[in-house]
């Protein structure tokens, strides 16, 4: 009696979503991923309480100038004397947000245009897709610096800037799943007791369309770390004092020859943010289709 | 396959045209009036609106669109009055130094990435194997920029083997080659993995070896000539990506190309040099992947022949 209620409590009493949680608890790159990504979001909220924006972060130093790397100064100091950690950290308030708005607008305009054109086809469907082959056209970079040139520099306009070029792969990605979702016969019915389109759409239709979104949604962070910090590094993303990890590889860009630790530790951090993100999207894809995995 | 050339090159024209016109209209709404620059900020209304008028900006956007476009056909991409010269000059200078820094990263990217997909593709699921695969989520997650900032640091200020910046001799392309090129190591090398990994199962692999073909000849004669599709199309790609790609690349290397070009201008606010190199970039992208796409009839008779359907 015993074994047998452990063995159904084994193999029957997970819902979907806890089979998927627990597949992805045994996925190492996706537990560690998730860890790092938990950690930089922790020292994000809390970097005030470690430091103080106004004495640690922005006030110059001049007699700290140039520290190496050592115990008191992990990462060294820059040219006006203000601890490298310290502005590293303060970073991660920086590059997660920027990473992430960008993401949410590339998702919920790239989960309209991807829905209604797997939906209703035909026009519309051909409309908003070869508008966003269009749009794909203009390489990711150029199309975000012409986006800025007309929002101005500023931390906004990056977030919509590197949102806006990631939105075609989201409604391709949306659009497809969407196709092998509609022709169902649980659409028809819904269809049939007269629920409009709209509903069914975000009803029925999204909700089982969900897991390549979410790990579209994951894998893209990464890409849009990366993308903004490479904005910022040319002076059209978050501007000084506000320290991003981009604009502190500018700032170390002309002092290299004698002083090259400027440039290591924020690359250092983008890496490890954007691998932190790529691992746990690669389990989640494993953890929700197992299929699929290679 | 003359019918379906013909029906791409039209589509292509619609792309153009399209993604022409998406540019301008948004380089349309970049603040920094044209007519007030030429004129200076002292001008009088009535000689703004006169200046306004001969310069045809009060017309509405598609008919300027329409004229630029005119111009274009006509090597007409406007005036930089930054640079005091033809936009169109301008762009056709810098390009031969982007499409150089291109086509050496596509060489050093195929040179690292073609042997290291066959040989995971070989081994798979060995050591050497998973180690490739770390080794693309590394290349994945490192950004480009700073991968050159890491070489300028080794190899030129530390080892003085190469200029850190500018373009005075052939070396100087190597160092921004290799940031660009291992940029789509990652990428190149997954596909090629993973299209040789089709190929090696296939029946005719088995019935060639039990012929008694060398294991070397199997794989270049017959497996890798099958699996190269997929590899020319993330080739072509990572080519077109390079071409608008090396922005940042270019700003690191202080690279005389279209892309610190693109950089420099939208700092002083030069609009015509933005929007024609953009608009130009994303033409000659759209051509070359094309041409790719085209490629693959040459490449593979079965492709062909469902053209000539």
């Amino acid at each position: 009696m015993d074994t047998e209620v452990s063995i159904q409590e084994k193999y029957h009493r997970r819902s979907a979503s806890s089979e998927v949680w627990h597949r992805l608890k045994k996925n190492k790159g996706a537990v560690v991923g998730g860890i790092i990504i938990l950690l930089l979001i922790f020292l994000a909220l809390f970097a005030d309480v470690l430091y103080d924006y106004e004495t640690d972060i922005v006030a110059q130093n001049l007699e700290q100038r140039f520290i190496a790397p050592c115990w008191e100064h992990p990462f060294g100091t820059d040219n006006f004397g203000r601890d490298l950690l310290a502005r590293v950290i303060y970073g991660t308030r920086a590059s997660l947000p920027v990473g992430f708005v960008a993401v949410l607008v590339a998702l919920v305009l790239g989960l309209l245009l991807g829905a209604f054109a797997g939906y209703f086809g035909g026009v519309v469907e051909n409309v908003i897709m070869r508008a966003m082959d269009i749009f794909g056209t203009v390489p990711d970079v150029l199309m975000a610096i012409a986006l800025i040139a007309v929002m101005g520099t500023s931390t906004m306009s990056l977030m919509i800037a590197v949102g806006l070029t990631s939105v075609p792969s989201f409604a391709r990605i949306t659009r497809a799943t969407v196709l092998s979702v509609r022709g169902q016969e649980f659409i028809e019915s819904a269809r049939a007791i007269g629920l409009s389109s709209w509903d069914i759409i975000f009803q029925h239709v999204v909700p089982n369309c969900l897991s390549p979104i979410i790990v579209q949604t994951t894998l893209r962070m990464g890409s849009a770390i990366i993308s903004a910090s490479a904005l910022s590094y040319l002076g059209l993303g978050v501007t000084p004092p506000m320290p991003e990890w981009g604009s502190l590889l500018s700032a170390g860009r002309g002092l290299m020859r004698d002083y090259s630790y400027m440039t290591l530790f924020p690359g250092l951090a983008i890496m490890i943010t954007v691998i932190a993100f790529n691992l746990l999207g690669d389990g989640l894809r494993d953890a929700m289709d197992p299929k699929l995995k290679k | 396959m003359y019918r379906y050339v013909v029906k791409r090159l039209l589509m292509l024209l619609l792309v153009i045209l399209g993604v022409s016109f998406l540019i301008y209209a948004i380089m349309d709404l970049a603040p920094g009036d044209p007519v007030w620059q030429i004129l200076g900020e002292d001008a009088t209304q009535e000689e703004y609106e006169a200046m306004r008028a001969e310069l045809g900006f009060d017309r509405p956007l598609i008919i300027r669109y329409g004229d630029y476009m005119w111009g274009l056909l006509h090597g007409d991409l406007g005036y930089s009055y930054k640079y005091s010269m033809d936009v169109m000059e301008l762009y056709l200078s810098r390009l031969p130094a982007t499409l150089l820094l291109a086509l050496s990263a596509t060489i050093v990217s195929t040179l690292i990435s073609l042997p290291l997909g066959i040989y995971a593709a070989l081994r798979q699921g060995s050591w050497q194997d998973n180690v490739t695969a770390e080794f693309s989520v590394l290349g994945l997650a490192t950004p480009n920029f700073w991968v050159g900032l890491m070489l300028i640091i080794i190899f030129s200020l530390h080892l003085g083997w190469f200029h850190s910046g500018g373009f005075t001799s052939w070396q100087d392309v190597i160092l921004p080659a290799i940031t660009v090129g291992t940029g789509h190591t990652a990428l190149t090398t997954r596909t090629t993995r993973s299209s040789m990994i089709d190929v090696i199962r296939q029946d005719y692999l088995m019935l060639a070896r039990a012929k008694g073909v060398s294991e070397k000849k199997v794989i270049r004669r017959h497996a890798l000539k099958n699996a190269l599709i997929p590899i020319i199309t993330a080739t072509g790609i990572q080519f077109t990506g390079s071409l608008g790609g090396s922005v940042i690349t270019e700003s690191v290397f202080s690279w005389p190309g279209v892309g610190r070009l693109v950089v420099d201008a939208i700092k002083s606010q030069d609009i015509d040099t933005v929007t024609g190199s953009i608009i130009m970039t994303a033409m000659i992208t759209s051509i070359i992947l094309l041409i790719v796409d085209l490629l693959y009839a040459f490449v593979d008779p079965r492709i062909k022949a469902q053209y000539n359907k």
